[in-house]
């Protein structure tokens, strides 16, 4: 009986994982189809809960238009499948051919923003508008940022291990678009999208010792600013505040109080789909950043967690393909995808729980707005392509 | 090198399956973080919530009214309506007509009963908002909101209000601004007439709009009941009137009168001059007193308050003097000290170890027997009878007589007697508490205690309120008469009965009496103590009676403070003011009056004041000097206002009138 198990076990090939590569897949597709239903519940779940977050605010306008955010999300979701096939059927290697003016977009766009094209909210400077489209460079430059480092890398595997010509024009690449995104300003972002790059970068084979610095670095900037700066300090302030939210629950805390106020209220259970209170102008921009406090509200712990089980099985999807990629380019772009995605889900879930300042990270493929949507499904369409068999493998 | 592979390599992996389970680990903490929020925080985040989010908004019940024992209101809530409009939409816009802006103000003139112009200058003001009219009915606002609708704004204003002003204040107490009963039956009965405050919780957004899926939650308001009092306002108008008149003739300090129900501790009138206007208990009554209050600091102004909202029947104690005597000599008899065959010989003075104490102007009264040492107010004999009692005895009367502690009349406020020690009394204070010096007891214990007697011996609680109803007037309660004990036997009551009739009929109180009502009573008059011990000089005239002493139903007590015009002595000044109260009393209550022989033909009207002669004189000094014959102003014609010269009076000066008959002014 055992003997007759295992020989069925052979036959139908072993499953791939982060230390193994199984033989064939069994579904019908050639692509990690796993994926594909990961990346089609979270948006579906994330244009319903935008719906819902949304609802109150469009209804209480002078014209109510109570289907808005369900139009708006539906329509960025469409487009959003449209780009994921696209980008699933364009070979990855294509990118190789690309990367300089990937680069020369991304810079761009950055540039761009800063100028009068760019729109300003709230103080920072962080979309252009096109053709009534809200296009976000930040959000491209995650990607773009993601394909250029494979690229690099991928051409001599090498230079991870060189200073001058691997490691020091990636810090510098890496350096301008700091300083682009942080003149915005957005440090939330800059920072992610230089975690991605460097992250590549380990996976890549960089020295230990650069992460040992890196995180010698963000140390002694805590300490400094911690120790040194007086309390009043903006920096200061933005690094212990989110301590107890409570404290200036009016002022800056207003928001994560809010977000806590709302988690709370939906307890183990939740009020039930729809029947957030803290929605209800209570919280701002309930379906952006803060979408999770409205999840947590209306579907309580239990639907937080398998929301988060759901991200984690993607990403362990990502860094499978990457695993099983069949060249380092594949492997590279993979990994920044899965890094991106995990980060991007650990900072959000941070700030909303105030675990850390808050920034403006959006929950992948949840939150509102069409830029991050589709960047992070073009992005799983890359993966998708990644993933796919193909015959030269091995 | 493995690195130059283009292909992943074990290093790629390994870093990979570290990099993962860094994610890893970050979203365990995170789902603790998560878990702490919303499990280990979620109650008080929860109430964080709906503190925030719940609107709490009070329903205000309605206050319950107070009746006189006819149902009469003396007290009641009333709903007041207020029109607010904007006067751009109403009028003032530039879109509106000619004809439209009158025909606005002819419909606003119509419902807000005011004139034409005064509406239009209202209209024309400068604000937006203004107030249109007030004190309206719920008909017109009503026909106002359904002719302008959004531009007008209906407001509801509950208020408090006492419909006969001063009428019975010190009883009705008054309310404080949160509606509130602050003194008297509005403070004694305020958790009854108060209600219960309902309440409407609702779920709303951060700008108060109310959410479709939230809960609201309603409760009613629970409306107060009503008290129906004992209170009979003929009786209590009377008796107001007569105090007042009182006050003025003899030019006191202040006149205080209670008449109970004998039988049952009812009491059918209670007043204190002066009186307040519970519709405005902050002030005192009258342009001139108004005056005055307002020149007086902070502190003087809250005294003068407190001493106008004092009710004197309840709150003020004096020495009872000679009234007294009818708690020394029914306890002297009931307890068997004296009998039937009583005889005492008055030598004006009595020795007490070692001091002399004296009958009034050292009067020798001789030998006399019961109810001739009661009819003379013979203070020798009554001293003597406190002295054979002992002081066991005597306490264990005034004990029973309810005059060492408070009688428990429903009323905030009343006064604890003052009583000297049993185990510390000289057999000298002992004496003179037989005559009613050395004691000082309110009013309501006097009228209590005397009852006794002519309700065979039983001492009965005094009440106000007989029953509460609630708002469909049904009865929630009736308050039962209650009788606190037996106080004297019935046989030493019908005795007792005698004694008082003889006080009035042939001793100090013959001004008290009424031809066909047989009048039992006893005056009194008490030096009032002074502030440093002694006396002041000043002297409490007053009288305690019954009528009719054959089955007595009324029993009266008059006090005259400091009386300082047309005599002091209680059988002068109390005793005619009771004897009228008596009269007036018992007619109204239907009681029919039997003549004695001979007694009829001396019935006549008593025409014992005569009218002054007011002409040409200022109309307040005419009023004050009207007031001070005994006699009462009106003026004419009715709708005469302020100030005036009077120009004629009627009847003429000089004549003899009935005392408190009405005096005529006129104005033109």
């Amino acid at each position: 009986m055992a003997g007759n198990k295992k020989a069925k076990r052979n036959k139908t090939g072993v499953k791939d994982t982060l230390f193994t590569q199984g033989e064939s897949h069994s579904l019908i597709s050639d692509y990690d189809f796993r994926i594909v239903l990961a990346v089609t519940a979270l948006v579906i779940f994330g244009v319903i809960m935008v719906f819902s977050a949304g609802y109150y605010q469009t209804v209480s306008q002078e014209t109510p238009d109570p289907y808005y955010y369900l139009k708006r999300q539906g329509f960025f979701a469409l487009v959003g499948a449209v780009l994921m096939y696209i980008c699933a059927r364009i070979d990855y290697h294509f990118y190789k051919k690309l990367y300089i003016p990937i680069l020369l977009v991304s810079l761009g766009f950055l540039i761009a923003v800063l100028t009068p094209i760019g729109t300003t909210i709230n103080g920072a400077a962080r979309y252009i508008e096109i053709a009534g489209i809200r296009i976000t460079p930040s959000e491209i430059s995650k990607l773009a940022m993601i394909l250029f480092t494979s690229v690099f890398i991928a051409k001599d595997p090498l230079r991870i291990r060189k200073f001058m010509t691997g490691i020091l024009p990636l810090f510098a690449i890496m350096g301008v678009h700091a300083f682009l995104i942080l003149r915005q300003p957005n440090l939330s972002t800059a920072v992610v999208l230089c975690a991605i790059m460097f992250g590549i970068m380990i996976v890549a084979g960089l020295r230990m010792w650069y992460t040992g610095a890196a995180a010698g670095a963000l140390v002694a900037g805590t300490v400094y600013i911690l120790t040194m700066l007086p309390k009043t300090h903006h920096w200061y302030r933005r690094l212990t505040n989110f301590i107890d939210p409570f404290a200036d629950a009016q002022g800056e805390g207003y928001q994560v109080s809010q977000s806590l106020i709302a988690l709370g209220n939906g307890g183990i259970k939740g009020l039930g789909l729809g029947n957030s209170v803290q929605k209800n102008l209570y919280l701002p921009e309930p379906q952006n950043d803060f979408i999770l406090a409205i999840i947590g509200e209306e579907l309580g712990y239990i639907g937080v967690l398998i929301l988060l089980i759901v991200y984690l099985y993607l990403i362990y999807r990502c860094f499978v393909v990457a695993a099983n990629a069949p060249d380092k380019l594949g492997l590279f772009i993979a990994s920044g995808v899965g890094i991106m995605l995990g980060l991007q889900v650990i900072i959000n879930v941070a700030v909303v729980t105030a675990s850390m300042p808050a920034t403006g990270i959006t929950l992948p493929f949840i939150s509102y707005g069409g830029t991050s949507l589709w960047i992070f499904m073009m992005s799983m369409g890359i993966v998708l392509n990644i993933s796919r068999r193909r015959e030269t493998a091995a | 090198m493995i690195l130059r592979r283009n292909t992943v390599g074990v290093m790629n992996r390994r870093r990979l399956a570290w990099g993962f389970f860094v994610i890893v680990v970050l979203f365990v903490v995170l789902a603790y973080r998560l878990a702490y929020w919303q499990i280990v925080r979620a109650d008080d985040l929860q109430e964080k919530a709906v503190m925030m989010q719940k609107v709490d908004m009070q329903i205000d019940p309605v206050r319950g009214n107070i009746y006189d024992k006819d149902m009469k209101p003396l007290a009641q809530t009333i709903t007041e309506y207020e029109l607010y409009g904007y006067t751009q939409y109403l009028y003032k816009s530039s879109d509106i007509t000619e004809p439209q802006r009158n025909g606005t103000v002819v419909t606003l003139a119509r419902l807000t009963g005011q004139k034409k112009e005064d509406v239009k200058k209202i209209l024309e003001s400068e604000d937006n908002l203004v107030l249109i009219g007030g004190n309206l009915e719920q008909a017109d606002v009503e026909e106002a909101k359904a002719i302008f609708g959004d531009n007008v704004i209906v407001k509801t204003k509950v208020s408090r209000s006492y419909p006969n002003g001063t009428f019975a204040s010190h009883i009705l107490g008054c309310v404080n601004e949160e509606n509130s009963g602050r003194i008297g039956l509005e403070y004694q009965y305020n958790e009854i007439l108060a209600g219960v405050p309902g309440r409407v919780v609702r779920t709303t957004d951060r700008d108060g709009n109310t959410l479709s899926q939230g809960s609201t939650r309603y409760y009613p308001a629970e409306d107060g009941y009503s008290v129906v009092t004992t209170l009979d306002s003929v009786v209590q108008s009377y008796v107001e009137d007569e105090i007042a008149a009182g006050q003025k003739y003899y030019n006191a300090d202040s006149v205080s009168c209670i008449v109970m129900e004998t039988k049952t501790g009812n009491i059918l009138a209670m007043a204190t001059t002066p009186g307040f206007d519970p519709n405005n208990a902050g002030e005192p009554v009258g342009e001139d007193e108004k005056e005055r209050f307002s020149k007086l600091s902070y502190q003087e102004q809250s005294e003068y308050l407190s001493r106008m909202w004092t009710n004197g029947c309840i709150s003020s104690l004096y020495e009872p003097g000679s009234t007294f005597k009818l708690i020394t000599a029914s306890s002297a008899l009931d307890s068997g000290t004296i009998g039937q065959d009583y005889s005492y010989n008055c030598k004006n003075y009595i020795n007490v170890d070692g001091v002399m104490l004296y009958c009034l102007n050292y009067h020798t009264h001789g030998k006399q027997t019961l109810t001739e040492a009661v009819a003379n107010s013979c203070n020798t004999a009554h001293a003597q009878m406190a002295l054979d009692m002992g002081i066991d005895t005597y306490y264990n009367y005034l004990n029973l007589y309810g005059m060492t502690d408070i009688t428990g009349i429903d009323l905030p406020g009343e006064a604890s007697p003052l009583v000297k020690d049993k185990k510390t009394i000289h057999n000298v204070d002992f004496a003179t508490m037989g005559y009613g010096q050395g004691i000082s007891i309110t009013p309501i214990q006097l009228v209590t205690a005397v009852s006794v007697i002519g309700n065979d011996g039983k001492l009965m609680k005094p009440k106000l309120v007989k029953r509460i109803i609630d708002s469909n007037g049904d009865t929630v309660e009736e308050i039962p008469d209650t009788v606190v004990r037996q106080v004297i036997s019935e046989e030493s009551a019908h005795q007792m009965c005698d004694v008082m009739l003889n006080a009035v009929e042939d001793g100090g109180g013959s001004l008290a009496s009424v031809p066909g009502y047989r009048v039992g009573g006893k005056t009194g008059t008490a030096d009032i103590p002074g502030e440093h011990g002694g006396y002041s000089g000043a002297v409490i005239a007053s009288f305690i009676g019954m009528a009719p002493m054959d089955n007595p139903d009324i029993t009266v007590v008059v006090i005259v403070n400091n009386p300082k015009r047309h005599g002091t002595y209680g059988s002068v000044v109390a005793a005619p003011i009771a004897g009228r109260i008596i009269e007036k009393t018992l007619e109204h209550r239907g009681v029919e009056r039997v003549y004695a022989e001979g007694e009829e033909e001396a019935t006549t009207t008593r025409k014992d004041a005569t009218v002054p002669d007011v002409v040409g004189m200022n109309s307040e000094a005419a009023k004050s000097e009207i007031w001070s014959y005994g006699l009462r102003p009106v003026v004419m014609p009715e709708s005469t206002e302020g100030r005036f010269q009077v120009v004629a009076q009627n009847p003429a000066a000089g004549t003899k009138v009935e005392y408190g008959s009405n005096v005529y002014i006129y104005s033109e």
